[in-house]
């Protein structure tokens, strides 16, 4: 009898408590989410079971936990932890991304910018609320709305946030349908949602070629500690457009990234260990990144609304939300606000710019403040 | 420490500032660069365009003046056949291309698999621009047996439009 009860209390029954209860309630619901509403289910699913197979009940010392040096899992997570996943994605995003439509109307490329104010105004929050700067300065990059550049960063100066972090990035990546709507309606007119734009001017295959070489010299040039995500995004692109790369840029959007998420989704998932991850400062991070995200998207809209001050050509303010990056979800909800007010107005296209100089923009965001916390 | 000196403490409002003014400028400067890229692209065209024919110029031979002190000379007679063809920005851009793809195929080949390549590839509008190439003569069917066969007519010389 002894022996049963000894074999009981070394199993999940025996060691679960009710913190465990609550993470795996929490991993069924991205599970839900992801599979029944349909929200960035190729991130959602592998997180929320990274989720359940992080908070397992094991016996500490076996190797078995994320956190135990010698798992399989910890092994996985290297990858999170030293920042490598993060840009691996983003070369499969810059082979997936047709850069056009920001080519086309480069003063789109602004509004991607005025999104990055969510990062800077949470990153003074986080501050006055008493988090430490680097602490801070990850927190306040969930504002970027862009998954990949908030593990990278956090890896670098916080990395013991990583996985609140990641998780409420994605959380309100997925939750874009959610949050923006009431933003976009509170901060435009009817008038303003009814704007239609002019089409962009078409963009030549040699532009297509020499942007991503230019725009990686720059923006690098400007935020050398952004290289890591930059260079693996422009470099994609190149593969993309340049047409002799072909076989290289295949593999960079299908095969590469979705092994990539796959390990990333699982790792972040399973670092959400109920001991580790359930902390009032867990908590704060949530708050803060929802906060960051509505500043973010208020600040495109706005930014857009004050070039329209200037410009004879009218900006649809909605596309501004698109500048939080979250491709393309985010563009999308600006098309389906825009399409409610007049079915046959297509913003799509045209949220597209600021969505990917969102990308652009977090990036070097991500480096300059990097920068900033590197520097003797 | 919490509220304005934990901001002040960490320099924060230094870092938002200087942040905030890296990436506008960033996005900025990289759309100014985008914005003027295609003038700058036209502007290099004209430029090999005026070498290419300067270069020509040169070794076509003696300029008109020196042929006046010499008296008439015979003009070799012109291939009735050559002729040229100007092509606008993104025409000229595209036949570049097409000729590219083509050449995987051999002198012969096939409009349908051209076309399939150049979808393939992202080339824009490839369908109208085989349209006016056939139109203008840059590409040609195969006469007889080799009917449903194209090939890039000889003798065309393909030039920028001015």
């Amino acid at each position: 009898m002894d022996m049963v009860v000894a074999f009981f209390k070394n199993t999940g029954f025996g060691l679960v408590d009710y913190r465990h209860f609550i993470m795996m309630a929490v991993g069924i619901g991205f599970i839900y989410l992801g599979i029944a509403k349909h929200y960035e289910p190729l991130l959602l699913v592998p997180i929320g079971f990274g989720i359940l197979m992080g908070n397992v009940p094991i016996f500490k010392g076996l190797g078995l936990g994320i956190y135990e040096s010698g798992s399989v899992l910890n092994y996985l997570y290297f990858g999170v932890r030293q920042g490598i996943y993060p840009p691996l994605i983003f070369l499969g995003i810059g082979a997936m991304t047709d850069f056009s439509t920001m080519l086309g109307r480069p003063k789109l490329m602004l509004l991607g910018a005025a999104a990055q104010l969510g990062i800077f105004v949470t990153y003074l929050v986080a501050l006055a609320l008493g988090f430490p700067a680097n602490e801070a300065a990850s927190i306040g990059i969930i504002g970027g709305a862009d998954g990949p550049t908030a593990i990278f960063l956090a890896s670098k100066l916080a990395p013991e946030l990583v996985g609140p972090i990641a998780i409420a990035a994605y959380s309100y990546m997925a939750l874009v349908p959610v949050i923006q709507p009431p933003i976009m309606f509170l901060l435009t007119t009817k008038k303003e949602r009814l704007i239609r734009m002019s089409d962009p001017r078409p963009v030549s295959k040699r532009e297509k070629i020499i942007f991503p070489i230019a725009g990686f010299l720059l923006c690098c040039f400007l935020a050398p500690a952004a290289l890591p995500l930059l260079g693996m995004l422009f470099f994609g692109n190149l593969l993309k457009e340049c047409l002799v790369a072909d076989r290289l840029a295949q593999t960079a959007r299908t095969a590469l990234i979705d092994i990539v998420t796959i390990i990333l989704g699982i790792t972040v998932g399973a670092s959400t260990q109920a001991d580790v991850f359930l902390t009032a400062k867990s908590v704060g991070i949530f708050f803060l990144g929802a906060a960051s995200f509505m500043v973010a998207t208020a600040g495109g809209i706005l930014f857009a609304k004050l070039m329209n001050v200037f410009s004879q050509d009218k900006i649809n303010p909605l596309i501004g939300a698109a500048g939080v990056s979250a491709v393309p979800d985010s563009a999308r909800v600006a098309q389906m606000i825009g399409n409610r007010e007049d079915p046959s107005n297509y913003l799509l296209m045209h949220a597209m710019g600021p969505n990917i100089a969102g990308v652009i923009g977090s990036a070097v965001a991500a480096g300059v403040l990097w920068s900033f916390f590197i520097a003797p | 420490m919490t509220g304005l000196s934990a901001i002040a403490a960490a320099n924060g409002w230094f870092i938002t500032v200087t942040g905030l003014v890296i990436v506008f400028t960033g996005l900025a400067v990289l759309a100014a660069f985008i914005a003027s890229l295609d003038k700058l692209l036209t502007l290099w065209d004209r430029g090999v365009a005026w070498l290419r024919r300067s270069r020509r110029r040169e070794s076509s031979g003696p300029e008109p003046e020196d042929l006046a002190h010499k008296g008439p000379v015979s003009l070799p007679r012109a291939d009735a056949s050559a002729r040229s063809v100007f092509l606008g920005g993104e025409t000229l851009e595209v036949y570049q291309y097409l000729q590219w793809l083509s050449r995987r195929q051999g002198d012969v080949f096939s409009l349908s698999r051209l076309l399939e390549q150049a979808e393939k590839r992202g080339i824009p509008r490839p369908h109208f621009h085989l349209d006016e190439l056939l139109a203008l003569g840059v590409i040609e069917e195969l006469p007889g047996d080799d009917r449903g066969f194209y090939r890039w007519t000889p003798g065309i010389t393909v030039q920028p439009e001015e």
